[in-house]
């Protein structure tokens, strides 16, 4: 079974970092992954996506065309929402993200992963460190919550994640992701991951559920 | 911790690669889509997992990396440098006294949009390039081409294996997607080959002078010396093709693609098969010397129709044109500006050709 997700935002959210995160965790789970990032020439800031494939076999095309999932960090990401298959998933950070139009035939979760993060400020490496960067770590939270599975059992994988890709200077920072994982994982079991609505694709929808607004 | 396999971008797979194949020294100049490889590299001298690996220089320029390149082949140490496409333009002339000198050199080029600056997406276009020599003097090189993360990791050791055995630079013509992908890979289990170097210089050490040069003033000698890369060249084309198959037992359609785009047609034969259509591909995986008799073999068992697929205007489709022969209807399908083919258009292109009368008759039929 092949999934495929796509990441995009701004450069400096750590969305590359959220593929390779998104990257690794199926890796521990024993599936083969192919991802591709994508940014622009600026030295910061400019528009960046990666992309991640899995599958149980060999991968064939590591392209991703219709993706499954499409997480949107910033609004000018929404203009990929068009790619997503139907009755895919669309992520939305609510934070940063205004206001999303009812999106017929698709799944829609919103988190407002920058809030959540930066309420973290105890878990922060340093004293006063800014920890809304960990919106990233929120948002891979809520995108395995959509999957199977308790806080319990996803833990030891995401730690198993963070060992591997948050390594040198950045080993600091795990306690602050495994903790704002642990919240955007938290935040959509709580709060309700978007039922798929029961309308056929195309048919509008009533209104764009999740109902996540930022506290 | 648990032992995952190695997750690492194509560009970082072939440094890696090129270190357990005993790479010795490496000059570069960086270059994106291809800078990867000498950050990868950077950080390996004196490193005791890699013993062999001796020199990284970043040069000032791509004239001076090829050139200080061509100076440590001379020595018969293994030797590497990697660079796209502008790069690879200015490496030409150094390429041209590498074969003339019979050096065994890895040059790799990442190949980026173009002509020009371009930009710093996948193309194909520097195929002609690659595998028509490049620089001057009608001289000839063996050119690979990976098509995955892990054969990224495993082509240096044949590129060095084919470099030694035959003295001749060897390219690996690989591409923006490929050098940027990330994929998992086996932890690859490979000791280094060794090969006879008793042609190489020695700053006059041993009883023996070794002159390494590509200068014959001699008519004569530049005939007998032009005549001698030749037949060598030529043993090259004979006993080096190297593909692979997919599916093309039965099929309709073969595919011809190498590099990323036979990732996606390798996508296109399974989608193709499950709606019923006979699809195969062949995927050359050296692009010189082009695996020629593998056409044959497959018009000779009736494919009628090949569909190559590239990122250029055309170009390898000329190679499988010489190779059918006329004897099979042989199209097209390319993208280009660093964008790839969708899928809805290779597979039109498919059926468009699968559907189309039964192409011209075969040569020996009009024979017999």
């Amino acid at each position: 079974m092949r999934s495929e997700a796509i990441v995009a935002g701004h450069g400096g959210q750590g969305v590359l970092e959220l593929a390779n995160w998104l990257a690794y965790y199926h890796l521990a789970n024993g599936r083969h992954v192919a991802s591709t990032p994508s940014y622009g020439p600026e030295t910061r800031g400019g528009k960046v996506r990666g992309s991640v494939v899995a599958a149980d076999a060999p991968i064939d095309s590591p392209i991703i065309e219709t993706p499954d999932l499409l997480v949107v960090m910033n609004t000018p990401s929404l203009d990929f929402v068009p790619m997503l298959r139907p009755g895919g998933t669309l992520l939305v950070n609510r934070s940063l993200v205004a206001e999303v139009a009812p999106r017929p035939g698709l799944r829609v979760v919103e988190v407002p992963a920058t809030d959540l993060a930066a309420g973290l400020f105890a878990f922060a490496p340093e004293p006063g460190l800014d920890t809304s960067m960990a919106a990233n770590a929120v948002v891979f939270g809520a995108i395995l919550a959509l999957g199977a599975g308790e806080w319990a059992t996803v833990r030891g994988p995401v730690e198993e994640v963070f060992r591997h890709t948050l390594t040198d200077r950045k080993q600091a920072y795990r306690p602050l992701d495994l903790r704002a994982t642990e919240s955007g994982f938290r935040w959509v079991r709580d709060h309700g991951a978007g039922a798929l609505p029961a309308t056929a694709p195309g048919a509008p929808l009533a209104a764009s559920n999740g109902g996540a607004a930022p506290p | 911790m648990t032992a995952l396999p190695e997750f690492l971008k194509g560009n970082e797979a072939l440094a890696y690669g090129a270190l357990r194949a005993g790479l010795t020294a490496f000059y570069g100049y960086p270059i994106t889509p291809s800078s990867e490889i000498p950050e990868t590299l950077a950080a390996k001298v004196g490193r005791p997992e890699f013993p062999r690996f001796r020199v990284f220089l970043q040069a000032a320029s791509e004239l001076e990396a090829i050139n200080l390149a061509i100076g440590t082949a001379a020595t018969g140490a293994r030797t590497m440098t990697a660079t796209s496409g502008p790069g690879f333009s200015l490496k030409q002339e150094g390429i041209s006294y590498a074969a003339a000198m019979e050096l065994p050199l890895l040059i790799v080029n990442v190949n980026r949009a173009g002509p020009g600056l371009g930009n710093l997406g996948p193309e194909q276009s520097d195929y002609f390039q690659a595998t028509r020599g490049g620089g001057h003097g009608g001289y000839r090189t063996i050119v690979l081409a990976p098509d995955s993360v892990p054969e990224m990791a495993r082509l240096p050791a044949l590129a060095f294996s084919l470099a030694f055995r035959y003295r001749t630079p060897v390219i690996v013509l690989t591409d923006a997607f490929l050098g940027q992908l990330k994929e998992d890979l086996p932890v690859p289990d490979v000791a280094p080959e060794e090969w006879d170097t008793s042609w190489a210089a020695t700053g006059a050490r041993g009883p023996v002078r070794h002159v390494l040069s590509s200068l014959h003033l001699e008519l004569a000698d530049q005939n007998r010396h032009s005549r001698h890369l030749a037949a060598k060249y030529a043993e090259i084309a004979r006993t080096e093709q190297r593909s692979e198959d997919v599916a093309t037992d039965d099929a309709d359609v073969v595919l011809v693609a190498f590099g990323i785009c036979a990732r996606l047609a390798r996508a296109a034969v399974g989608s193709m098969r499950a709606r019923g259509l006979r699809v195969g591909l062949l995927r050359p995986i050296t692009l010189a010397p082009f695996p020629r008799d593998r056409i044959d073999d497959l018009v000779l068992s009736g494919v009628r129709r090949f569909l190559v697929l590239e990122l250029n205007h055309g170009q390898m489709v000329d190679d499988v044109a010489l190779a059918a022969a006329g004897r099979a209807e042989v199209r097209g399908l390319t993208e280009v500006g660093g964008l790839l083919p969708t899928s809805a258009a290779i597979g039109a292109a498919v059926e468009a050709m699968a559907v189309s009368p039964t192409p011209l008759v075969a040569a020996e039929e009009v024979d017999a």
